[in-house]
């Protein structure tokens, strides 16, 4: 999990604005990744990764470094993304995710066109298996596959024991191991 | 091994790979003659690594334009343009462990106090018990002998 300097965060916290930027960099992809794997909508991932960051800055002052400044992060994180999900899911009516068109948008200097070709067909595969799966669910193989947390990390972002979080991890992969097959079976 | 322990070990530790020694030996074992699990243990390593592969999305540069923007139009966070809201919230924040120790001290207290009113309570009946003895005695018209209320019965031992 990434962590910043304590410094940083107390500049941050009396209102350095580039002290802040320093924090937004270190934390950004993590959070917009997160709400993204929630949300499966840029547009809400963009709204919570920017709600995040606002009440991150607003909250500053109140962190009382007792836990990780990371964890922290990780929680408003979840929270906004699932509360921006479960607000926009009843007002939307078609159009899950524009993962691949996210990760289509990804500049990378040493790109040739078979590996954007290979970087599409992963980016559809990801979509069709997560599109499938709950928002819970999804944010559970999140953090454990793509952010790389460890159980003890998640136990600490989810406030639950490490033997839910093993409870929850194993539902949240049957679920995965289900959408994949289901992906193989039509084709797809 | 059994599809039910199997299965639990493919959804966590195998699909974590830190699955070793004997334990992993067996799940294999059961993998070669079992399809169910075989097929489950396929699908969770393969979607796994393919979400493993996917690169972390960058949030686009313009998140960060609204976010400076927003927190550039917010209160100042030091000096006399700090809002009083936020100086009493932050305040409160800070008093916290105070207002904790505050509101036991006040239970206590009260806790206390109702104790001590129960026991006073108890204390006047009981004394209203043994004027209730003496004018009995009285009414009786019973001639008392040295002191005027020391019956010196079983009965004002019990009472008083």
């Amino acid at each position: 999990m990434r962590e910043i300097a304590r410094e940083t965060i107390e500049l941050a916290a009396g209102g350095d604005i580039a002290a802040f930027e320093d924090i937004y960099k270190a934390f950004s992809s993590t959070v917009y990744t997160v709400a993204l794997g929630v949300t499966r909508n840029a547009q809400d991932a963009e709204e919570a990764a920017q709600d995040v960051f606002v009440k991150v800055y607003r909250n500053l002052k109140d962190f009382r470094f007792g836990s990780s400044f990371g964890t922290w992060v990780y929680r408003i994180t979840m929270n906004t993304a699932i509360n921006i999900y479960r607000s926009k899911a009843r007002h939307r009516a078609f159009g899950m995710a524009d993962y691949a068109e996210v990760k289509d948008n990804i500049p990378d200097p040493h790109d040739t066109t078979k590996e954007e070709v290979e970087r599409h067909h992963t980016a559809e595969s990801v979509d069709r298996i997560l599109d499938k799966m709950s928002p819970e669910h999804r944010l559970c193989i999140t953090l454990r596959e793509i952010e790389g947390l460890d159980y003890k990390e998640m136990a600490g972002i989810l406030r639950i024991p490490l033997n839910t979080v093993r409870s929850r991890l194993k539902r949240a992969r049957a679920a995965m191991a289900a959408c994949a097959k289901e992906g193989l079976d039509h084709g797809l | 091994m059994d599809c039910k322990r199997a299965k639990e070990l493919i959804l966590l530790d195998y699909a974590d790979g830190v699955l070793k020694g004997h334990a992993l030996g067996e799940l294999e074992s059961h993998l070669v003659s079992c399809s169910s699990c075989r097929g489950l243990a396929e699908s969770v390593m393969s979607a796994g690594k393919l979400l493993r592969s996917a690169a972390r999305a960058d949030a686009p540069q313009f998140v960060w334009n609204r976010i400076r923007s927003e927190i550039s139009e917010l209160p100042e966070r030091s000096g006399f343009m700090e809002t009083l809201s936020e100086r009493i919230r932050r305040g409160l924040h800070h008093l916290r462990p105070a207002i904790m120790a505050t509101a036991t001290i006040i239970v206590l207290v009260f806790v206390l106090a109702t104790a001590r009113l129960v026991s006073y309570m108890s204390y006047t009946a009981a004394l209203s018990a043994r004027e209730d003895v003496i004018n009995m005695i009285s009414l009786n018209g019973e001639e008392l002998a040295g002191e005027k209320y020391d019956i010196g019965t079983s009965a004002e031992t019990f009472f008083l």
